[in-house]
């Protein structure tokens, strides 16, 4: 009887009691797809713990209903196995999937709400916006709202009075300067119309890009944009301001979003001062930035677009007036292709002091769980002597980045036989803090190599690791034959517990008394030492 | 299973992959079989499911996450005839498919499921768009798939005004996401004439059996340079171009071969070879020396050997 359970446990994969889980979220009966997956989203049940949803740029075209519908990844365990549910309406469909795909669950959970771009016959970009009440209704979504000329929409869900109140924030190009919107509603199931807001008070050159929200439980609600500023407006090079503005009573105040203006203060410096008194405060500004729309097939930076739609938003839950906020965005600087820097606030949004830049980086996420907790992921380019890698990265951290604990959730080759079309692993990623729990999701190569993976990853879809192939079944002759399938990107799911590595203490204890750790902006690879370089790997305390 | 409904399963599979997404969904349940002949192609466009099963269970589910309910039943699939590229191979497992009503429908009864997908994961469910009992239903879709308003035969025509017949396998290291990216890598090239890299290696059927060598033009067609050439697995990377002669209007992609020039006229002239089979059969019914032998290495989908 021992040796039977012996046995039985020996077959129960380790991944289910570590404190970090990587999940391929391709579904088995889904796995003979090779497309490629960037812009992943993922929506988490406020209340159900096993329920999540995602969507990663899925193309429905021969699986789903022909054109008139697209599909999302839901999971009923808390994310170790998901489900292609057909349910998103995109009329027309043909050779791609809805875009940019951002979905949010109601405060209570009641309805899912979906917002993404849509190619209409008459309107290439058209913004859409749709909700659920039962993620596995054999219905497609119910439609809600739509808008021309919006691009990067992001969502936003509030209690208000027991009904939701969505937002929806993006770049909004019907107006001159295109200019950062939300369209808001409450209880959109209803009759209620979509009223807007615009956020800029400026005189900009455009905002061209994207905007992110986050609330607090008090009411807050953040939104962080950038923009074009006028005095470089026809430069060759593209500069941003960083900005965050604040509306306090949900998003529905008198004079939205103007709860936060920048101190009037003497213009320094001349080309781009900041101080002038009106709604939305300066986090930087005129930041160069390596834009490249489209991308090229060789291009240096990991075969990866670089657009500024890198931009991330966060509250912390534990400050109960809500004026703990940070931010993370992208720019460059002259040594790095582009780079991550998360900052941090502590009265509301008017002062700011960065915590940390990671160079080569991009698609930053920040969240901060219930105890106070720090997550920052973002995925950064390393060189190596093989080939050039991606590699999603994950800090917590409790002091503002003096000390944090470091996963490697992938480290995946960049390839160019991977590039499909732009973006090649996507614009962002993203990050939830749930409990004290992280949860998100990140686009990667698929190749199924544990090397790829040091906190181990799960499949669905048929492979070999040790062959590290892909694979898809062949009927021949009358049986069914086992072959390679072509590699491609895919989304991965992701859930960092809030406990230590319990090999953490074994490697710690090897380590000589007194050594220095790695900074934090060090790969991996960079680290010399064999344990202190598994030990940034894994999330040990530092 | 006898060697004749062998053969009716291999025929109707040959012939099964070819179709073309279409316009929307019917949404009708049960279509009396006398209409059959003239409904099936739309749902062979409409349905991205076509399998025959028995029914196991009424109002039931082998889902997880999907209750059993009255518009539920559970299946298992003995033929496949239209499979979803991402799905692959299904026959033989269970199914869930979502029914408006159960009417005439009772376990043990073969029938024929034209569907779309609605939940696919460890296990697959289904929506019903139409149902046909088996036994009635057989002769028809053989004579449907086969006869002159079938995929081979509507293949037949599309080659009648093609010059050149061009396929080939993709190879796993090449780049072959869509026509924008492999424009792309032309561009980054610096060459004005290179191979078509997505044919590298491959059958050429041309008349004089040679290579195609091309250039092209860099004015395509924003929708046809989002056309995806590589939606399924290497198994089934066999695409078919139909090169017609060329009038060099801009915004076609064209391919300079010897004399006269060809181009690709749309995107329907880069068919997957999804059932390379029946693509193989009908171009072996062509006129001698009109095209080149017919391709040899070709897998066919769903399960069965070419005919």
């Amino acid at each position: 009887m021992r040796a039977a359970i012996a046995a039985l446990l020996a077959t129960v994969p380790p991944v289910l009691h570590a404190q970090v889980r990587v999940v391929n979220m391709i579904p088995a009966m889904f796995g003979d797809e090779t497309t490629w997956n960037p812009e992943p989203t993922l929506a988490v049940h406020p209340t159900d713990r096993s329920l999540l949803a995602a969507s990663s740029f899925l193309l429905g075209t021969d699986v789903c209903e022909g054109r008139n519908l697209s599909p999302m990844l839901v999971s009923r365990d808390t994310g170790n196995a998901w489900s292609v549910v057909c349910n998103i309406p995109t009329p027309g469909l043909a050779g791609l999937p809805p875009q940019d795909v951002v979905m949010r669950w109601g405060s209570r959970g009641r309805r899912l709400y979906a917002a993404f771009i849509w190619s209409l016959p008459d309107q290439p970009q058209s913004l859409q916006v749709f909700s659920t009440n039962d993620v596995f209704s054999p219905r497609p979504m119910q439609f809600l709202v739509g808008h021309d000329t919006v691009d990067q929409p992001d969502l936003l869900v509030i209690d208000r009075h027991g009904h939701d109140r969505v937002m929806v924030a993006g770049s909004y190009k019907d107006s001159m300067p295109r200019t950062a919107a939300i369209l808001w509603a409450d209880d959109p199931t209803g009759p209620m119309q979509f009223k807007r807001i615009d956020l800029e008070h400026r005189k900009i050159g455009e905002q061209d890009f994207a905007v992110r929200l986050d609330a607090h439980a008090s009411g807050r609600v953040y939104a962080l944009y950038d923009a074009v500023p006028l005095e470089y407006k026809h430069n060759n090079t593209t500069f941003l301001d960083i900005v965050v503005a604040r509306d306090d009573f949900g998003g529905a105040s008198k004079n939205p979003f103007a709860a936060l203006r920048e101190k009037p203060r003497p213009s320094s410096p001349a080309n781009c001062p900041i101080g002038d008194g009106l709604p939305g405060v300066r986090v930087v500004r005129c930041r160069p930035y390596a834009y490249d729309g489209w991308g090229a097939v060789r291009d240096t930076f990991g075969f990866q677009r670089r657009v500024p739609v890198q931009l991330s938003v966060t509250t912390d839950p534990t400050d109960k007036r809500g004026n703990t906020v940070y931010v993370a965005w992208a720019d460059s600087s002259g040594s790095d292709h582009q780079r991550v820097t998360v900052a941090k606030s502590i009265d509301g949004g008017q002062g700011w002091r960065l915590l940390l830049s990671i160079p080569n980086a991009m698609n930053p996420s920040v969240a901060v769980d219930s105890l106070g907790r720090l997550g920052f992921l973002f995925q950064q380019l390393a060189y190596d002597s093989v080939a050039n890698r991606w590699v999603t990265r994950l800090l917590v951290t409790r002091d503002d980045m003096q000390h944090a604990r470091e996963y490697v959730l992938a480290s995946t080759p960049a390839l160019l036989d991977l590039v499909r079309a732009q973006p090649y692993i996507g614009d962002w990623a993203e990050l939830h803090a749930r409990g004290s729990e992280f949860l998100g999701v990140f686009s990667a190569a698929n190749i199924p190599d544990s090397a790829n993976f040091p906190n181990g990853v799960t499949y669905q879809r048929r492979v070999s690791f040790a062959d590290r192939m892909l694979l898809v079944r062949r009927p021949v002759d009358d049986s069914l034959r086992v072959d390679q399938l072509a590699p491609s990107i895919d989304p991965f799911f992701f859930r960092v517990g809030p406990a230590e590595s319990p090999r953490c203490s074994t490697l710690r204890s090897s380590v000589p008394v007194g050594t220095t750790p790695p900074s934090l902006i060090a790969l991996p690879r960079e680290i010399s030492d064999s344990t202190r370089r598994r030990m940034s790997q894994i999330g040990c305390d530092r | 299973m006898s060697r004749s409904a062998t053969s009716t399963r291999r025929s109707l599979v040959a012939a099964c992959a070819i179709a073309l997404i279409g316009p929307a969904a019917a949404h009708a349940q049960l279509i009396t079989i006398d209409r059959l002949a003239d409904s099936l192609g739309k749902l062979r466009r409409t349905s991205t499911f076509a399998f025959r099963a028995r029914v196991d269970t009424l109002h039931a589910s082998t889902v997880p996450g999907i209750p059993a309910s009255a518009h539920t039943i559970a299946v298992t699939p003995t033929l496949a005839l239209q499979c979803p590229h991402a799905v692959g191979v299904y026959a033989g497992q269970p199914l869930t498919v979502y029914v408006e009503d159960t009417t005439r429908l009772a376990p043990m009864q073969e029938w024929w499921f034209f569907a779309s997908g609605w939940v696919i994961g460890d296990h697959i469910g289904v929506r019903s768009v139409a149902r046909f009992q088996a036994a009635r239903a057989d002769s028809a879709l053989e004579r449907d798939f086969l006869g002159p308003n079938g995929p081979r035969a509507q293949l037949k025509h599309h080659l009648e005004d093609t010059v050149f017949v061009v396929t080939g396998r993709i190879s796993l290291d090449s780049v072959r996401p869509n026509v924008g990216a492999a424009i792309q890598r032309i561009i980054n090239r610096g060459a004005s004439a290179v191979s078509l890299p997505f044919t590298r290696g491959s059958v050429m059927l041309a008349p004089d059996g040679g290579h195609v060598d091309s250039t092209f033009n860099v004015a395509v067609p924003f929708s046809l340079i989002l056309t995806p050439l590589l939606q399924v697995p290497d198994a089934y990377q066999h695409l078919l171009f139909l090169l017609h002669v060329t009038l060099n209007e801009p915004g076609n992609l064209v391919t300079n071969g010897p004399k006269p020039p060809f181009m690709l006229r749309s995107a329907d002239d880069i068919l997957q070879i999804a059932d390379s089979a029946g693509v193989a059969s009908v171009i072996a019914q062509l006129p001698k020396g009109q095209l080149g032998a017919p391709p040899t290495d070709f897998v066919a989908q769903c399960g069965t050997l070419p005919p």
